[in-house]
């Protein structure tokens, strides 16, 4: 891959230099920026991890104990598999969801009976969920499940005579998967669309020629091709459900009785709401090494000296 | 002859679709419905009035009027954006097209940070916004920000520029420009779909922060997400509005929208992104 042109061939040692460090040149705000905002974050959790720091920021070295009394902590057991059901019913259902959403607005509508127009206009209605801030996007769901006859649900139930039903007392796991779930699958719908408009349009018309049903083509055809996206998705969801807090906070706050606390929002209730540091960066370092696990995975599945190409010139 | 037939089944998939559809509809039907009604259900602009004034909601705390708050969540989003996009394209132009040593592993490191949990980072935020004096300040929160989501910007980024042909490059060359002034005058205009994507989602995800504001700020009602925030947490123990509270939404959800309807020729067509199928 030698692309020498005569023309550059009288470059001094000073040349050589400057185009060795130009790649370094063009990354310095990069390290920088990562340096100071992420690197030292990271570093200084694993030092808070040792110290019983608070509020006031005092390092206090603390030995091991952050770290022993996370292995005592008795609720950590089920907070962390509340989390690993919690991520896993979500992944798969936001999955499940985006695929079919996809398939009925961007197969069935767009290309089997071409209705193109009503097919964009689904999927802009179900790109709204995932562009609604969060603060909003839980108000809507709060509004929705709220305790009193005011709220969207209670205030039918009262229409037809029914006693209201407080909604996030008696079933908040089961709201925050949904309402998770929705969003989560809602910003995948057009990762999907686009896999399966990508798909050459001859293979499904040769499909039809033959007599192929939809459901046959659907399963035989558009499936494999969107095999990539799947996997993105999926691992994609998986790490940012493992890693849900701000929904939680701004739905439950983690409660009733702490019914919803994962293990996510329980750095944040200690750190932040109960001001134990120390307690919340020994905690953070532990969800760091669950989720390196899928993090290695991911980039497993990226391969990444296969997605580098070689630059095609010498400079 | 089959191909009409076909055609004609179309209502049961819409139907279907549409049915499915209304989870989505419905409740944010209905928050446009409460904005402009009383709890009686008669039409009202009275939940508006935080437009032009203070209203007092609940044990003496007044809400203040949106304005403010507009310009700050607009300031805000910008700025995220600007050093968002001003960072991702020399870094995401070095990684696709350039040599150098520790590529590989810098891609990966990428790849790794992307996939970094937020919440076990910010114990060390609070600790390094607070060592360098940005705490309570927009700047810090920024940089906050951006530090946290440029891995996987970086990575969309650098599958636009693996696109670029190669000859472009070459010509500019020829021509006798350095390789920084061919990536500053041709190669950004190559990707500017790409740019346009960067910009628009780290606009919007901007304008929509929550969190990080509500940490690292102090004063309450400083954007139009905590002004909301500050609503819903009295949501509940108190009387608030429910119809305050969804036309202030709305005044929040709305420009997310629109700005999303103009740009997505663009936003739809780029969505695969860095990562391509092996």
């Amino acid at each position: 891959m030698k692309h020498s042109r005569q023309g550059k061939k009288d470059k001094t040692d000073g040349d050589d230099l400057r185009r060795k460090l130009f790649p370094y040149k063009m990354l310095s705000p990069f390290f920088v920026l990562t340096g100071i905002f992420v690197a030292v974050p990271i570093i200084l959790m694993i030092a808070i991890s040792f110290s019983s720091m608070g509020l006031d920021l005092q390092w206090e070295f603390a030995g091991w104990s952050n770290y022993k009394r996370v292995l005592a902590d008795s609720s950590i057991p089920i907070i962390t598999l509340r989390t690993v059901l919690f991520v896993v019913i979500c992944t798969v259902l936001s999955v499940l969801g985006s695929i079919f959403i996809a398939l009925m607005t961007t197969y069935y509508l767009d290309i089997a009976y071409k209705r193109e127009n009503a097919g964009l206009l689904f999927r802009i209605i179900w790109l709204i969920p995932s562009l609604t801030p969060s603060v909003v996007y839980v108000f809507i769901w709060r509004f929705v499940f709220g305790s009193n006859t005011q709220a969207l649900i209670n205030g039918v139930l009262d229409k037809l005579g029914i006693a209201p039903v407080t909604w996030l007392a008696n079933y908040p796991m089961q709201i925050l998967i949904f309402i998770c779930c929705l969003s989560s699958a809602s910003g995948s719908v057009i990762l999907f669309a686009s896999a399966i408009r990508q798909i050459p349009d001859n293979i499904i018309q040769a499909a039809r020629v033959d007599g192929a049903s939809n459901f046959y083509i659907m399963r035989k055809i558009i499936m494999p091709y969107l095999r990539w996206p799947i996997t993105q998705k999926t691992l994609w969801s998986v790490l940012s459900f493992f890693c849900t807090y701000e929904i939680i906070m701004l739905l439950t706050a983690g409660g009733p009785g702490g019914k919803t606390t994962t293990f996510a929002y329980y750095i944040y209730k200690n750190a932040f709401e109960l001001h134990k540091f120390g307690l919340g960066s020994a905690l953070s370092v532990l969800l760091v090494a669950m989720s390196a696990l899928i993090g290695l995975v991911v980039l497993r599945v990226t391969k990444v000296e296969k997605q580098l190409y070689p630059p095609r010139m010498d400079w | 002859m089959k191909h009409e037939d076909k055609i004609k089944g179309a209502w049961k998939i819409f139907l279907f679709t549409e049915v499915a559809s209304l989870v989505v509809v419905i409740p944010y039907g209905w928050m446009m419905v409460k904005a402009f009604t009383t709890p009686e259900g008669a039409f009202t602009l009275s939940n508006w009035s935080f437009l032009y004034q203070e209203t007092p909601f609940f044990r003496g705390l007044v809400l203040p009027v949106i304005w403010p708050s507009v310009i700050t969540s607009l300031i805000f989003a910008s700025t995220t954006a600007l050093l968002q996009i001003g960072v991702t394209i020399p870094t995401a132009y070095t990684i696709s097209r350039m040599q150098f040593r520790g590529r590989v592993q810098l891609t990966k490191l990428m790849i790794i940070l992307d996939a970094f949990p937020t919440v076990a980072l910010l114990i060390g935020f609070f600790h390094v916004l607070n060592t360098i004096g940005l705490m309570n300040t927009y700047a810090g929160v920024v940089f906050v920000k951006v530090g946290m989501s440029l891995p996987g910007s970086i990575w969309l980024m650098k599958g636009f520029f693996d696109q670029v042909p190669w000859d472009i490059e070459w010509a500019a060359m020829v021509d006798g420009a350095s390789r920084f002034t061919t990536f500053r005058k041709i190669i950004i205009a190559a990707v500017k779909p790409g740019s346009a994507v960067i910009l628009v989602n780290s606009f919007l995800s901007g304008w929509a922060e929550y969190m990080l504001i509500n940490l690292f700020i102090y004063s309450n009602g400083s954007t139009v997400s905590t002004f909301i925030g500050l609503m819903l947490d009295a949501e509940g123990k108190t009387a608030v509005p429910y119809g305050v509270m969804a036309a202030a939404s709305l005044l929040y959800v709305l420009p997310v929208i629109l700005l999303f309807i103009v740009s997505q020729k663009t936003l739809l067509k780029v969505s695969q992104g860095g990562s391509k199928q092996l």
